[in-house]
């Protein structure tokens, strides 16, 4: 008698768990390292701690590191957030970089580089602005000459300019790894 | 008894050691100069022999639209320590500048060095110099003991923030204008102002 009557449910997609996140299940690929998200606008990917790349990364969706990675980075048309658990041993490039963690290398963005006070970079800076927060660790050079003369918000593309990425109908990406949504 | 030894007799309260202030501001004139020389250079390079600090940075990135490197040589004597602080320093400075430079900001980094560490630095400096370069720095005046690090924050071109911290107390190395003019080898002194925190503020320009 205290039991309701529920009403029933319309069956739900099938959706892979938030928690594991899509890039992951890409590491034990080493033979080939390249690794294309599928193009998605306003997306996040995540790497997780215990997640470690060694390779080529290079996507078109924002992207949070947690784990470590070692060699290249490539997100030239996204924000790229290093989280306060990541090492990164890599070169990188994009569009923006937020850095809480450690990275060894040198990093160019066509917008902007922020380092947060437990950040640390050893390496080479450039973009047309940077912001270091008092108690980060920089050791390194910072190349900011594309700022001069009020360009600072538009920045001319320097990484993406240079090669631009590949349209995606010119060149159709491989099949995806996965993709988190 | 008690009077015979004193006990129970109320010990004199020591004043207590006058606290110096975390942070304090200087007002600079020789920094505009500073800017104003490195202003009609196309993208010059800039190396700052003190630590990354964001504000400096961004104002530095703003107005001149330079390329930045970062000496932080406080934090290598500091980690090298020793003997090996000559040869660790110039190591170091070879790695970092690799090619010719516009501009120097030496803000007491000569006050940690022994004098010919900071010789040798100032030769290098020298060489890297490109005519008409320049070299903005403080330098202390009065011999004595250094304990403080003080790390300079650009507020404006006519002001700097000096955050102070603690460090191990080291002997301060006191260089005279004409000792700076020597040791920078075809630098001029253009500016040299005595500040009341007996700092000298002084600008060279290679010839």
């Amino acid at each position: 008698m205290w039991k309701r009557e529920e009403a029933p449910r319309p069956p739900q997609p099938v959706a892979p768990p938030a928690s594991s996140p899509v890039v992951a299940q890409a590491i034990p690929v080493p033979s080939t390292p390249r690794v294309e998200p599928v193009q998605q606008e306003k997306s996040n990917v995540n790497i997780g701690k215990s997640v470690i790349i060694k390779g080529e990364l290079s996507g078109s969706e924002d992207l949070t590191i947690e784990g470590q990675v070692e060699g290249k980075i490539e997100l030239r048309q996204n924000v790229l957030t290093i989280g306060p658990n990541a090492k990164i041993k890599a070169q990188v490039l994009a569009r923006a970089v937020v850095v809480e963690g450690s990275v060894q290398g040198n990093i160019a963005t066509s917008e902007k580089i922020e380092i947060r006070d437990k950040g640390s970079v050893e390496g080479d800076l450039s973009s047309p602005r940077v912001a270091i927060a008092d108690g980060a660790h920089f050791r390194g050079s910072i190349d900011m000459q594309q700022a001069k003369g009020g360009e600072k918000g538009e920045a001319k593309p320097a990484v993406a300019a240079a090669s631009p990425a590949p349209a995606p109908a010119a060149t159709p990406a491989p099949a995806p790894v996965g993709v988190a949504r | 008894m008690a009077g015979l030894f004193g006990w129970g007799a109320k010990r004199p309260v020591e004043p207590p050691a006058p606290e110096r202030p975390l942070e304090t501001t200087v007002a600079t004139v020789v920094l505009q100069r500073f800017l104003t020389a490195l202003a009609p250079r196309q993208a010059p390079v800039l190396l700052d022999l003190g630590p990354a600090v964001g504000a400096n940075v961004s104002f530095l990135g703003e107005q001149l639209a330079c390329k930045l490197l970062i000496g932080d040589l406080f934090h290598e004597v500091r980690d090298a320590g020793g003997d090996g602080v000559r040869t660790s320093l110039v190591a170091r400075l070879e790695r970092t500048v690799t090619g010719q430079i516009d501009a120097v900001l030496c803000w007491d980094a000569f006050d940690y060095l022994d004098r010919p560490t900071a010789q040798a630095v100032a030769e290098f400096l020298a060489a890297r110099l490109r005519p008409g370069g320049v070299v903005h720095g403080y330098f202390a005046t009065a011999p004595g003991t250094v304990d403080q690090y003080t790390r300079y924050v650009i507020q404006s071109p006519t002001s700097l923030q000096c955050r102070h911290e603690s460090i191990a107390p080291r002997k301060r190395c006191v260089l005279s204008t004409r000792d700076l003019a020597a040791m920078f080898t075809g630098a001029k002194v253009m500016e040299s102002v005595l500040l009341k925190s007996q700092r000298r503020e002084i600008l060279l320009r290679k010839g």
